[in-house]
């Protein structure tokens, strides 16, 4: 029977190979390129779900507590809704920004030790559950505005030519896909805060402390709230709006990455 | 109320100041990650170099987000998020109220039919023709049929900004009452809590573990007295369970060793005490002083450090210092009971145990806080995913005409690309309901 780790570097591989075969369809512009790497991202996307359920019966929790296990669930993420969105919009260039990204985050998973750790008691809750995964979600839907917004910004650079109208959206369909992967990744961060909030008041003795991780989720909740409030109110739906959105994925990256290695706090579990 | 005064309310309700509060907020919560906060003096002098040192002390950089100056940022921006929904209350009744007119609605399309009305079947089913099926309300005015869906939706921002608004308040509110003290102790102990008639009586203090060694849990089994020691409640706190006792929660927060201090001269006892590990015993007479500053359960040791292998007492060490007129005249390691002798003073330090550490926290405003973040919840929702539809058909002199309401609120070109596919599919299936 296949194991988490197997499972994992197959994931890790089916993604690589997808990358590629991504990057292969937008230079070839050949379709069954892209055709080729659609399916080795389903299956990259299946044995990654495999590991993880490995891991979870493993361990008896979900993996979500270690900067492995955060991860390879981030990775997965964005990965989920790579797939979801890719098979919703039929947009087959999405994969040649988004696949980097899924590539990355799974690779600096790899990267960091994957030994099971027992569980310390300040993460033994339910909220647990409930705060990560909904992270998971959010920014998984962030990354993929994200690779929407790239896409909108060089847009313009190609000709207009079969292969762009084919398979490059329009800019107001990419600025559409693009609102709705930050609304829904909003409204998930937002959960995220205030599940965090309430699990942090039953640990710690307080809902708000600025913790350098409570407060980096609270830039990036605003970065995204400005970007809403200027697109209702200002019709940023341009470039500017773009530019947004990739800033407010950059926060997303700080506070999981660069929180956890620069700055002390709170979350230090790792 | 005068024109300075309305402009200057303008001012403090719009969208822009709430925005350039915003980003102001932003860009001071992130500087305050990059400066650690709450630390000594001293620590910036070492940090940082002399300059910058004393800007960071110059403008509290280093205690930013407990600054008046961040309190009143996040006032201001309540004072916004109020006045801008107060506003906005009454925009939003009066849309709700001209739902039923075509006035300030859109014409989408129009079709000319060579029909009388009924021919196209009931309005129900022309409304199903244009998609707008099922979940529509039906109204009959001055000779329009009028439905609409998630009317509710106009609510969202305005609920949204609401529990802002209530989160700012009741956070500042729960920071300006905050009370949290410290409580050290050792089973059987009974501690006062500071600033309060409380005294925490510790019944026990447990330390469970796994199989492997790994700590599962710490529990405090504590009862709480008032002053003149009657039991006000009995229970336990345990790490992610706190003990609540009229807004006081006792979070289980830390442990530590302790153990029994001794102080002989000439084998007469001076004095006799509990001491935590980092901290000690003086007698001030005396000036002689023993610390307590570490301890090693399971005591090793290599070429560069002593270290403890479990924390399970199997082969307890401690490390002690002696002061005497405030200079160290005396650091070594220990057993536990092993008499330490300098001149004629003599010292024991024995019986190591578990001490529990609590912290006591009162915060107001818990609830108004959490009734925000719900509003927040409930208006993000709305706002996202209940946004309102408005439909309209009229006949004038054979020709059905149908209108929508644009929502200026919502996004533009989203809401009338919901129209879109209905435009498209329009003349066959109107032509196919009867």
């Amino acid at each position: 029977m296949l194991s988490e780790k197997q499972g994992f570097l197959l994931a890790l591989l089916l993604y690589g190979l997808a990358a590629l075969a991504y990057i292969m369809f937008f230079l070839s512009r050949k379709l069954p390129y892209s055709n080729i790497a659609s399916w080795l991202t389903r299956g990259g996307l299946a044995f990654h779900t495999v590991a993880l359920a490995m891991r979870t019966v493993e361990t008896s929790y979900l993996p979500l507590t270690s900067q492995y296990e955060f991860a390879t669930s981030f990775a997965w993420g964005i990965s989920l809704f790579f797939v979801g969105f890719e098979w919703r919009y039929k947009i087959r260039t999405l994969g040649v920004f988004a696949m980097p990204l899924i590539l990355a985050i799974t690779f600096y998973a790899a990267l960091q030790s994957s030994d099971i750790r027992p569980l310390m008691p300040a993460l033994r809750s339910k909220w647990l559950v409930v705060h990560v995964s909904t992270a998971i979600f959010s920014y998984g839907s962030f990354a993929i505005a994200c690779a929407v917004s790239i896409m909108y910004l060089i847009r313009g650079k190609f000709k207009d030519d079969d292969f762009t109208k084919n398979h490059m959206p329009q800019l107001e369909m990419l600025d559409s896909i693009s609102y709705k992967a930050i609304t829904f990744g909003f409204f998930m961060l937002t959960i995220v805060i205030i599940t965090g909030a309430i699990w942090a008041e039953r640990a710690w003795g307080r809902y708000w402390q600025w913790d350098p991780k409570e407060t980096w989720s609270f830039v990036t909740w605003i970065i995204y709230a400005l970007y809403l409030h200027v697109r209702y109110n200002r019709g940023w739906k341009n470039k500017k709006a773009a530019w947004y959105a990739i800033i407010g994925f950059a926060s997303i990256v700080f506070t999981y990455i660069g929180v956890n290695t620069l700055l002390a706090g709170y979350h230090a579990y790792n | 109320m005068n024109n300075q005064l309305l402009l200057k309310l303008k001012f403090v309700r719009s969208m822009g100041f709430g925005v350039f509060l915003l980003t102001v907020i932003l860009l001071l919560a992130i500087l305050g990650t990059m400066v650690p906060q709450g630390r000594d003096t001293a620590f910036y002098a070492q940090e940082y170099t002399g300059y910058l040192s004393d800007l960071i002390l110059l403008v509290g950089l280093d205690h930013l987000y407990n600054s008046i100056g961040f309190a009143v940022l996040f006032a201001a921006l309540a004072l916004n998020l109020l006045l801008c929904s107060t506003t906005r209350l009454g925009h939003i009744l009066k849309r709700l109220k001209s739902r039923y007119e075509i006035d300030g609605m859109q014409e989408l399309d129009q079709y000319k039919l060579e029909a009388e009305e009924g021919y196209l079947g009931t309005p129900e089913q022309i409304f199903k023709s244009f998609g707008a099926a099922g979940l529509f309300r039906l109204k009959y005015k001055d000779g329009a049929y009028f439905s609409s869906k998630n009317t509710l939706g106009y609510f969202g921002s305005w609920l949204l900004h609401l529990g802002i608004f209530l989160v700012i308040i009741f956070y500042i509110y729960g920071q300006a009452t905050f009370y949290t003290a410290g409580l050290y102790g050792i089973p059987g102990e009974t501690v006062q809590l500071e600033g309060t008639d409380y005294m925490a009586e510790i019944k026990s203090f447990d330390v469970s573990y796994r199989p492997d060694g790994s700590v599962l849990q710490y529990t405090t089994e504590m009862n709480l007295l008032n002053k003149e020691g009657s039991m006000l409640k009995q229970g336990s706190t345990n790490v992610n369970n706190p003990m609540r006792y009229e807004g006081y929660s006792f979070y289980q927060t830390s442990t530590g060793w302790a153990v029994n201090s001794s102080i002989y001269k000439n084998q007469k006892l001076l004095k006799e005490e509990h001491i935590y590990e980092g901290s000690g015993s003086t007698v001030s007479e005396e000036n002689i002083a023993v610390a307590f500053n570490k301890f090693y359960p399971d005591f090793a040791a290599n070429e560069a450090n002593f270290f403890t292998l479990s924390d399970q007492p199997n082969n307890p060490v401690l490390l002690y210092s002696i002061y005497y007129r405030g200079e160290v005249v005396l650091m070594d390691l220990a057993r536990p009971g092993e008499d330490i002798v300098w001149n004629e003073y003599q010292f024991t330090l024995e019986k190591p145990m578990r001490y529990s550490y609590l912290q006591v926290n009162k915060m107001r405003g818990q609830m108004g806080a959490f009734i925000g973040a719900m509003l927040i919840m409930i208006g993000l929702a709305l706002n996202f995913y209940f946004k309102p539809k408005e439909m309209a058909i009229q006949f004038k002199e054979g020709v059905l005409y149908i209108y929508g309401r644009e929502n200026n609120d919502q996004n533009h070109k989203l809401y009338r690309s919901y129209f879109n596919p209905i435009k498209r599919n329009t003349k066959e299936d109107v032509l196919d309901v009867k």
